[in-house]
């Protein structure tokens, strides 16, 4: 009985299948200048395993780890894809992937172990939340004794530390980006002012060096009132803002930092509606930011390239490891020489419009764009902030 | 490699059914068929990752694999066997993490103070300083827990209360704290204090990457905590307290007391661990370090035996229960790889929900059983479990079966939905345990048929979907000479939005050779969608967009993204 009960499980199994699996979809007829379309629609050639998200079995990674969650790295993304496509990775055994941190420093060192124990990966670039992390950059040498290719993007480590714990870093010159900003505040606002500096992480080299650039940048009419940390907390931006001009009563520039503080001090400058009173000036350009800056809420934008961050960084590392010595001889020429190590992806400067008291000949080394001339490059390559 | 991976899996299998059988048949409590469940489960999860990992790491990388679930295991165990033996008498602590983080920086401010200079310039601190930080750190450890005891016993807080306050101001001071320190000490505010001491961070094995000193540490807090709470009469009291407080103070056990220890055994290990953080980190940052770590640690105590109703719980349980995690966590790391992090906690909060609700035993499960889905609430909850079905597949579905199916993520959620409709449907009728289990018995087999068959034609069933929509826009799909398909929409209705459906579904065809869009609605936006939709597919040689309203940027862009193809115009 028992039996004959699994015996006749079977045969539902079996007849279920083929019940389901005899189901023809219904396929139109169309003429055409051939072959009929039915011949086509019914034909046994299935892609193999077509699956939504792509097979990758056999590849070996590429990863990309930011420091947190922001669009600033959706450029990257397609900065990574676009050269994922052009180099054909998949074709050599290669994919390339984003993979974003949670924004504390034990997240990332958690990650960086977890690739370790990982047999496909191949190369890593990462943007060091913490500049003078002893155990990140130990992780990171370690990754490199086990063959992994190791690059910071965006956020170096700490170069007369942990120069070795990678073999080059892709970004901008934060200190010369951050000199730039100061310089916009100061044709800005020729006689000075206070000031107040909003950021995620004051320990992230970026930060560091913007900070320290934009004071040098300024000059000495401007005084640093304080430089207030959000954690990537998006909420606590704003109240950082809030707190900053309440705390502050001559305060009278504001400058973000990091690509999500120019949103926050834009909102909260329109909520006390007191946008006469502040000179704004950012670093990135955000969705958001660019919207502002369009409407005359942010006076100038110093722009980093985070697309090409994501497309030299997979170009670096897929180099290094595929052994592409020319490659590599043509992104760092003077690699082995004090800072030949660094490939600057470039800035911009971008202002409202034509009509904004920044010239482009109060620059120099940068490219100088208006608004309107930004979104048409951004038009270019599919981005929507950079 | 083949032959060890299948090797490696015959033994998971084996032992899981040695596990389950041994359970059948061991005539131990609740608490050890709890235990052997949990083992069992925990083999389940290896031998699920180990298939479902496309690179079978726990084979191929089997020692880095042990070394970081060990390392990952035994700092959760250490502020989990804490959170145990509070809950085991009866209270709870939600301030665990925020006591690390303190416990961290305080370590690390005493280095500072001590030895300002050798910070500042990362050097090594001296030995001396080093014992003098951690002893200090763990006294202050103590004086928390006592803090919460008094704040609990004496001041008549409910242990919540008294711990949240201490999960939100402790982290605040210690960002005070270390502010001010580093600015008088160090010439400058700072919002964390680095540690580079070598033979500090050689505590944890950070220098020299081996496991075994955290491991014999826990082990050792285990042992002596198995030891206190099995083998003495104060941990008689403590399960006594936790079993019913009052009963326990009418006995004559001093329950304040028993409080008192519980805290500070808590908070001591919270400490032991926040220094450990500081060893493996090398930082102390209050801000961000052991955020939610609080709730790990009592989501382990629970998932290993611990009732939050107090009374009940074991050291080695709590074990189990925080390797259990780690496992869960690892795997899903392994199995879905890049953003696993994104989906970690669903799986996590999933796993931690049925480990409890599974390894109940017979007679609670029969008789929560009975009502699981009755009245109104029960079928909102039926509507409920659905959708959370639905979504879950929707999400990981593709990730998790990623080049073993073809049907993409949304044929996947209502496939899902639906078995899981039914089988709610099944669980809610009132009938016989028999009658439900051969009607469960249908519901696999025809859930497995179904999922199999609509599988096996999900990419004729696209096919033929996507001549429907072409021929819908006023296009067509045909075949040329060479056997190649042409998707021939010129002249036709095609806006963006249909171009970008039509795509979905004109990938399953295995030789798309051209698609023509000559005067068409279609837009850069379609252009891009096409390069995107596809990447994979090489027989594509030719897009027509003569007429169209796309731009030169837009076909720059799709040129660039399919290399090869030849747009026009």
């Amino acid at each position: 009985m028992i039996l004959l009960r699994r015996l006749s499980y079977f045969c539902w199994i079996v007849s279920s299948i083929f019940l389901v699996g005899g189901c023809e979809p219904n396929v139109p007829k169309t003429k055409t200048t051939s072959t009929s379309m039915e011949a086509a629609a019914h034909s046994g050639k299935t892609p193999q395993a077509h699956s939504s998200t792509g097979g990758t079995a056999g590849l070996k990674r590429l990863i990309i780890l930011t420091n947190g969650d922001s669009p600033f790295w959706d450029a990257c993304r397609e900065g990574l894809l676009a050269a994922k496509s052009e180099l054909k990775l998949n074709e050599v055994g290669l994919d390339a992937v984003l993979d974003v941190n949670d924004g504390t420093a034990q997240g990332q060192l958690a990650k960086l172990q977890q690739y370790g124990t990982q047999s496909d990966i191949a190369g890593v670039g990462v943007s060091a939340i913490d500049a003078k992390n002893v155990a990140i950059a130990d992780e990171l040498r370690s990754m490199q004794k086990k063959g992994i290719k190791i690059l910071t993007i965006d956020s170096d480590v700490d170069r007369s530390q942990f120069g070795d714990a990678r073999h080059a870093f892709i970004g901008t010159d934060n200190l010369a980006g951050g000199k730039v900003l100061g310089q916009c505040a100061k044709e800005l606002k020729p006689q000075g002012g206070e000031y107040v500096t909003f950021v995620g992480l004051k320990g992230a080299q970026n930060a560091i060096e913007r900070i320290g650039g934009f004071g040098q940048g300024a000059g000495e009419k401007f005084i640093d009132k304080d430089t207030m940390t959000d954690e990537n907390d998006k909420t606590k931006a704003r109240d950082n803002v809030r707190n900053a001009i309440r705390n502050h009563p001559n305060l009278s520039v504001l400058v973000g930092i990091w690509s999500y503080n120019a949103p926050a001090i834009v909102d909260v400058v329109k909520e006390a509606n007191r946008r006469k009173d502040f000179t704004i000036v950012v670093f990135d350009a955000e969705p958001t930011a660019i919207t502002a800056l369009g409407e005359g809420s942010i006076d100038a934008m110093v722009v980093q390239n985070p697309f090409a961050m994501g497309y030299e960084g997979i170009r670096m590392l897929d180099a290094l490891v595929r052994d592409q010595k020319d490659v590599l001889e043509k992104m760092l020429p003077n690699y082995g020489k004090p800072d030949g190590d660094l490939f600057d992806t470039g800035l911009k400067v971008v202002v409202p419009s034509a009509d904004s008291p920044l010239k482009p000949s109060d620059f120099t080394g940068v490219e100088f764009l208006t608004l309107d001339q930004f979104q048409l490059w951004l038009k270019k390559y599919g981005l929507t902030g950079s | 490699m083949g032959s060890s991976v299948v090797a490696t899996l015959v033994v998971m299998i084996m032992a899981s059914v040695g596990v389950i059988g041994l359970r059948r048949f061991a005539a131990t409590s609740d608490a050890g068929r709890h235990q052997l469940g949990l083992i069992a489960a925990i083999f389940f999860v290896l031998f699920c990752t180990t298939l479902l990992d496309e690179h079978h790491n726990y084979v191929t990388k089997w020692d880095v694999s042990i070394v970081d679930l060990l390392r990952q295991t035994t700092m959760l165990s250490l502020i989990a066997l804490g959170a145990a033996v509070v809950i085991i008498a009866g209270g709870i602590d939600l301030s665990a993490g925020s006591v690390i983080a303190f416990s961290a920086s305080i370590c690390a401010t005493f280095m500072v103070l001590l030895a300002p200079e050798a910070v500042n310039q990362s050097l090594p601190v001296g030995t001396w300083v080093i014992i003098a930080s951690i002893v200090g750190t763990l006294i202050i450890g103590v004086l928390i827990g006592s803090l919460h005891a008094w704040l609990i016993t004496e001041v008549g807080l409910p242990p919540f209360v008294a711990t949240l306050g201490t999960l939100v101001g402790l982290r605040s001071l210690s960002r005070a704290i270390v502010e001010n320190v580093t600015q008088s000490m160090l010439g400058g505010a700072r919002t964390q204090i680095n540690i580079a001491d070598k033979s500090f961070r050689e505590l944890s094995g950070a220098m020299s990457g081996t496991v075994w000193n955290l491991t014999i540490l826990v082990a050792i807090f285990a042992v002596i905590l198995w030891l206190l709470l099995s083998k003495t009469v104060t941990g008689r009291h403590l399960y006594a307290l936790g079993g019913n407080e009052q009963a326990a103070r009418l006995s004559g056990i001093q329950t304040n007391r028993m409080k008192w220890l519980a805290y500070c055994i808590s908070s001591f290990l919270s400490s032991v661990a926040g220094v450990l953080y500081v060893s493996q980190l090398s930082v102390a940052d209050p801000q961000t370090l052991a955020r939610g770590y609080e709730l790990n640690a009592i989501a382990a105590s629970v998932v290993g035996g611990c009732s939050l109703q107090g009374g009940l719980g074991t050291i080695q349980g709590t074990l189990l229960g925080a390797l259990f995690l780690r496992v869960v966590i690892d795997g899903v790391a392994k199995i879905i790889k890049t953003g696993a992090d994104v989906y970690e906690g669903l799986i996590v909060g999933v796993l931690v929900v049925f480990a409890v609700t599974f390894t109940k035993t017979s007679e609670a499960m029969s008789s929560t059983r009975r009502k699981l889905f009755s009245g109104p609430l029960g079928w909102v909850t039926i509507v409920n479990l659905t959708l959370l079905a639905g979504v879950m597949m929707a999400l990981l579905g593709a990730k998790l079966l990623r080049g073993r199916v073809q049907m993409d993520a949304a044929w996947l959620a209502l496939i899902a939905a639906a078995s899981t409709l039914f089988l709610l449907l099944i669980l809610r009728c009132e009938t016989s345990p028999q009658r439900k289990r051969s009607w469960g018995i249908t519901w696999a087999i025809a859930t497995v048929a179904a999922a199999i068959g609509l599988d096996m034609n999900y990419s004729q069933f696209q096919r033929g979907s996507a001549v429907a929509i072409a021929r819908n826009v006023g296009g067509s799909v045909t075949q040329n000479d060479d056997g190649g398909i042409v998707v021939d929409l010129a002249g036709s209705r095609c806006t963006d939005t249909d171009l970008k459906r039509l795509l979905q579904r004109v990938k399953y065809f295995s030789n798309l050779t051209e698609i023509r869009l000559n005067n068409t609605e279609i837009t850069d936006s379609g252009l891009d969608a096409i390069g995107k939709a596809i990447q994979d597919a090489k027989s594509l040689k030719r897009v027509d967009t003569t007429g169209s309203k796309v731009s030169e940027i837009g076909v720059v862009k799709l040129q660039r993204t399919l290399s090869g193809l030849k747009v026009l115009p």
